[in-house]
């Protein structure tokens, strides 16, 4: 049989084309791998063999007549437990949600499907999204596959394991303030954060709504391309989609830009105090690259990036309280009625019970911060805020293409190491949230190792929709390297 | 700042039930965290528009007509408690 270490999306499609593999076999061989691996690295909560292996059949039959639909058709992939799948358990890896069947799929999942993509399962994160570890979860941790003493970063820990470790081909997972790029970052995979409003939010259970997006994890940039196509769009069940040409996401990708004419930003704020000395010299050794291919290396400012952290975080906390309002035991979920005296103190009891530290912290404080005489000493003036540190980027993207910085302050920190200190926690995401916040696309690239051995990324971040741009950059960096070729002995 | 008694009153605001131990941590968390988002303080923010969401759409409409099939039994079977086609909850008055 044809080897089936480390398939790319191409490669895989290739290989079912020739018919040197059935989707059948391909499913096995990952659902081989869960099952001897996942206790070890905690990177689904669940997964679905008999629903997997009904899709596959489904994709054989059609590629046996002739009829395969397109690339995606009999690949296997990972959905994170936030975003729902039709009859199959979604927990969002919170306990309140424990048993909860999503009576519909999100959008961007019945876009794969109908495409003939093979879920293998549901994916590990922290709890309701909300962590940089995984290790919210209410479930089980999730483990970095270069260092099992080492978080994966987060929250979509387990669906960049589930990538890094070839468990299955690509894997889906939201970002609110950068949890699919730091955990890409951390475990060396590609993942891309798209613009807000690029593809559908309906269907992934709500962290910040103005910040939330679903993107994608791959081993290669092509692959996020592949996704890309089939994801984006607009859709009438999310109102904050936009009307924007998908073809303006090419695959495979062409090379409309050629890297003599880039103008690339280095913002200073993001390479000061507090940044690992080996991440540095990755990150700028990854921007001497595109010096190399032609490009321009602009310094720019970007002077409201120290407030970009607090303002995320007040933003997103009252954001978070309102839609953790919705756990209440009475319509799904959990419910503690048995030891409720009346209504109230079901939802006293039930949230009490089942939500895990960071949903109780959040709804504490985001309640707080909206309540009558705190509104505009904190909710108002960080959505001022928010205004000043979009405007950064419009104004830098007037003068250059794109942006190139790290992803995390330092590589994979051990297991344990901050989970106590929720604040130090909040501080890993400092070069992630303001892409959140001024609502443009962003990625992480692997870019090279620590002398531990701990992937460290390159970000590049692009001007709202022109996520075709920013793939292209970072591919023709993957074209000039092979850290995306390198995957954990496991 | 946040006072402990801020604290009671909003776990309670935001119906949620908290042990004296998680007062007394989320005291000190939440403190914190507070004190590190008071550093907008700094900001000089006259005159500046406050910005709700980053697409800039207004009044997305859609026609007012019925898309769904039969959904009540997928939706009625995650209720903790139901009777018949009602979700069944403690007394509210």
């Amino acid at each position: 049989m044809a080897n089936l270490n480390n398939l790319t999306i191409s490669k895989a499609s290739e290989l079912l084309e020739k018919k040197e593999v059935s989707s059948v076999e391909l499913t096995n061989y990952y659902l081989e791998r869960i099952e001897k691996l996942n206790p070890e690295l905690g990177a689904y909560l669940s997964t679905e063999k008999e629903y997997a292996l009904k899709k596959a059949r489904e994709s054989d039959e059609r590629i046996k007549s002739g009829k395969r639909i397109g690339i995606l058709d009999g690949i296997p992939c990972s959905v994170k437990d936030v975003i729902t799948t039709k009859d199959i358990e979604t927990t969002a890896a919170s306990k309140i949600l424990e048993g909860y069947i999503a009576p519909y799929s999100a959008t961007v999942v019945r876009k794969i499907e109908e495409q003939g993509a093979v879920i293998l399962g549901k994916n590990n994160c922290d709890e309701f999204a909300m962590g940089s570890s995984t290790e919210n979860s209410a479930y089980m941790l999730a483990k970095n596959p270069w260092d099992l003493s080492r978080v994966p970063g987060g929250s979509s820990g387990g669906s960049a394991v589930a990538v890094a470790a070839d468990l299955c081909v690509f894997s889906f997972g939201t970002e609110t303030g950068g949890s699919i790029r730091q955990p890409a970052s951390l475990c060396s995979v590609v993942g891309l954060k798209p613009t807000y409003g690029r593809n559908s939010r309906y269907g992934s259970i709500a962290y910040g709504s103005s910040l939330d997006q679903i993107g994608v994890f791959g081993k290669c940039v092509e692959d996020i391309s592949s996704v890309m196509h089939v994801i984006a769009g607009k859709d009438s069940l999310d109102s904050t989609t936009v009307e924007y040409p998908i073809f303006n996401i090419q695959y495979p990708i062409n090379t409309q830009y050629p890297m003599k004419d880039l103008k690339i930003g280095i913002p200073k704020e993001y390479f000061g105090e507090g940044l690992d000395s080996e991440v540095e010299k990755i990150v700028r050794d990854a921007i001497d690259k595109y010096k190399e291919m032609g490009a321009e290396i602009i310094d720019i400012s970007l002077p409201n990036t120290e407030y970009a952290t607090p303002c995320y975080y007040l933003l997103s906390m009252a954001e978070a309280s309102s839609n953790l309002a919705r756990y209440d035991g009475i319509k799904y979920g959990k419910s503690e009625t048995d030891n409720a005296k009346d209504l109230i103190d079901v939802y006293f009891k039930t949230r009490g019970k089942y939500f895990g530290d960071e949903q109780k912290r959040k709804s504490i404080l985001g309640t707080f911060e909206l309540s009558a005489g705190y509104y505009d000493a904190y909710y108002r003036k960080a959505q001022k805020a928010r205004s000043l540190v979009k405007k950064d980027f419009d104004d830098a993207f007037e003068k250059i293409d794109c942006i190139m910085c790290p992803v995390s302050p330092f590589p994979a920190f051990k297991i344990g190491e901050k989970k106590d200190d929720p604040l130090s926690m909040y501080l890993a995401d400092i070069f992630t949230i303001s892409a959140n916040l001024a609502g443009i696309c962003a990625l992480s690239i692997p870019a090279g190792f620590t002398q531990n051995n701990l992937p460290v990324g390159l970000q590049i971040m692009g001007p709202r929709f022109d996520e075709d741009k920013i793939l292209q950059i970072a591919k023709a960096y993957e074209e000039m390297t092979q850290w995306h070729t390198m995957f954990p002995s496991i | 700042m946040i006072s402990k008694d801020d604290i009671k009153y909003c776990a309670k605001l935001a119906r949620i039930d908290l042990t004296s131990e998680e007062e007394e941590r989320f005291y000190n968390q939440l403190s914190s965290i507070l004190g590190y988002c008071e550093k907008l303080d700094e900001l000089d923010l006259a005159g500046v528009e406050p910005i709700y969401q980053v697409t800039g759409q207004i009044n997305v409409f859609r026609e007012d007509v019925i898309t769904n099939t039969d959904i009540h039994e997928d939706l009625l079977r995650n209720a903790p408690s139901r009777e018949d086609d009602f979700i069944k909850v403690k007394k509210v008055l």
